[in-house]
């Protein structure tokens, strides 16, 4: 958990986001999808804290095109091995990207292949922790 | 055999309810302000009767304790009332405990050693009561702060002294809950060596990421457990130096009800209707297994191969078109004792180590469990 958090952060973690775009991206035309994905999700702390909703979208866009990226059959390798604490903060993701119309297709059969690994309980939490992506 | 009764309509749920000492006697209350009293509970529960039907609240009764030793009961409701019930000559005599609060209680527990009692309250403070022999009536102190919110569990350490506390405001706290009047010298209990706080002062608190729904101590006072709405156990150990917490993040839906089996095992009743254990093994907490197991499926009817019998199967089959087996089995849960969350759980029998236990729910039923019984994995939980 990030203490002390305040607005002025905001604009090194969004150049942070910029960072891990850059990578991802690199990543993901490697078609490496699990380290993209992981590396999509790494270090969530600061951006949960910010209030900044341009932080949040940042992030949020660097998730989804690795989401895009992966075709339907590979989602189960993907989310083979990962932390069940990568997989809350994932099921989170799904979430904010089932609140637009974009990618509903692909984005349901995520939550379906997530929800078979983390159970109602990840639903559960990631609707009741106050620290949104 | 471990089974599940309809003691009250559906429509009327349970919300609480308690043993005597001999477990020959129930109380509990259908989801409205009367206290029920059922007789003859030794005998199979369809033989259980209806002895008293006690309405002295004015609205729903929310916590029932049943001391074993004094044999006092108290209830306490949404009217910011709780009664102290004693029985002589045939009769439950009521008696009104006035606790101060302006807003509705959620549950009440007798100290271990009888002599007080605490009440969580939607007014954010913990009323503590006990009785004054010169007035002959229980009087309250308060626990307040630091709460910013319902309190909605309690729990007594087994020295009486200390009481855990579970709030809507996502925090577990341990205040010390040691009253001069009725408690001989202060007792530290697992935090032997800290400076010994006053009445109300609070020693810990733990952050979950939800509402507290419930709170527990072990039978030996050295672990508290708590569970949160966000489908997560939190177990607290206590061992001389700082408590040690661990989070136990499970797959299914939150607790709303906890009871230590041994100091090594956990129950936990929930949203799924369903008790699950959760165990140390040695190298941390997590969750076992469940305690309602799904009977085995029954053989498939044998497959017809000549003539007229295979035609009839082939048009009986297309009847099913659409249909997947797996959806089927996932939606019927007609199976388990309980049809809704589990809401209440009781140890029934008189020993440390609980080996049988009751749970209640708002579907009416309550289900009696015998551990030694039941298909789980007996060693891993410390039995």
């Amino acid at each position: 958990a990030v203490v002390g958090y305040t607005m002025a952060d905001d604009a090194a973690v969004l150049a942070e986001v910029e960072a891990r775009k850059g990578s991802v991206t690199s990543m993901v035309t490697q078609k490496n999808f699990v380290g993209a994905l992981t590396a999509a999700l790494a270090d969530p702390e600061k951006v949960l804290a910010s209030k900044s909703a341009n932080v949040k979208s940042a992030n949020a866009a660097v998730v989804f095109q690795v989401i895009e990226a992966i075709e339907d059959k590979e989602i189960d390798g993907v989310l083979e091995g990962l932390d069940p604490l990568v997989m809350d903060l994932l099921m989170k993701y799904v979430y904010k990207g089932l609140g637009t119309p974009e990618n509903a297709n692909s984005l349901l059969k995520w939550h379906a292949k997530v929800l078979e690994r983390c159970g109602p309980g990840g639903i559960v939490r990631s609707m009741t922790d106050r620290k949104t992506v | 055999m471990s089974q599940a009764h309809q003691i009250v309509p559906t429509t009327d749920g349970i919300t609480a309810h308690a043993w005597n000492a001999d477990r020959t006697e129930l109380a509990l209350s259908p989801n409205n302000n009367e206290l029920i009293i059922f007789e003859n509970c030794q005998a199979p529960m369809s033989e259980w009767r209806q002895k008293f039907k006690l309405t002295e609240h004015d609205l729903t009764i929310s916590g029932i304790d049943w001391h074993p030793v004094t044999g006092m009961i108290v209830t306490c409701a949404h009217d910011r009332n709780a009664f102290v019930w004693t029985y002589s000559d045939g009769v439950w005599n009521p008696s009104l405990v006035i606790l101060r609060i302006e807003y509705a209680a959620i549950d009440c527990k007798w100290s271990p050693d009888g002599r007080k009692f605490a009440v969580a309250s939607g007014a954010k403070c913990v009323p503590v009561c006990h009785y004054e022999e010169e007035n002959s009536w229980w009087v309250s102190k308060m626990i307040k702060k630091p709460h910013k919110s319902t309190v909605l569990c309690v729990a007594w350490h087994p020295n009486s002294q200390l009481i855990a506390t579970g709030s809507s405001d996502f925090k577990c706290r341990l205040f010390s809950a040691y009253v001069d009047a009725t408690d001989d010298s202060q007792d530290m209990g697992p935090l032997t060596g800290q400076n010994p706080a006053s009445f109300a002062e609070m020693y810990y608190d733990w952050s979950a990421n939800g509402w507290v729904h419930c709170v527990d101590w072990s039978p030996s006072g050295n672990v508290l457990a708590f569970g949160a709405h966000d489908s997560s156990l939190h177990v607290v150990t206590f061992g001389g130096g700082e408590p040690v917490t661990q989070m136990v993040r499970f797959d299914f839906l939150p607790l709303c009800t906890i009871k230590f089996i041994s100091d090594t095992s956990i129950l936990g009743g929930g949203h799924d209707c369903n008790p699950a254990v959760f165990a140390d093994s040695g190298s941390g907490w997590a969750f076992s297994e469940f305690c309602d197991k799904k009977p085995a499926e029954e053989k498939k009817a044998e497959v017809a191969t000549s003539g007229a019998a295979a035609a009839r199967a082939m048009f009986q089959n297309k009847t099913k078109t659409g249909q997947t087996q797996s959806k089927e089995a996932m939606n019927d849960n007609s199976w388990q004792k309980h049809q809704s969350p589990v809401t209440f759980m009781q140890q029934l029998n008189p020993a440390s180590t609980c080996s049988e236990f009751s749970t209640t729910a708002l579907d009416g039923r309550i289900a009696v469990w015998k551990l030694a019984e039941m298909d789980l994995n007996h060693g891993a939980m410390g039995l």
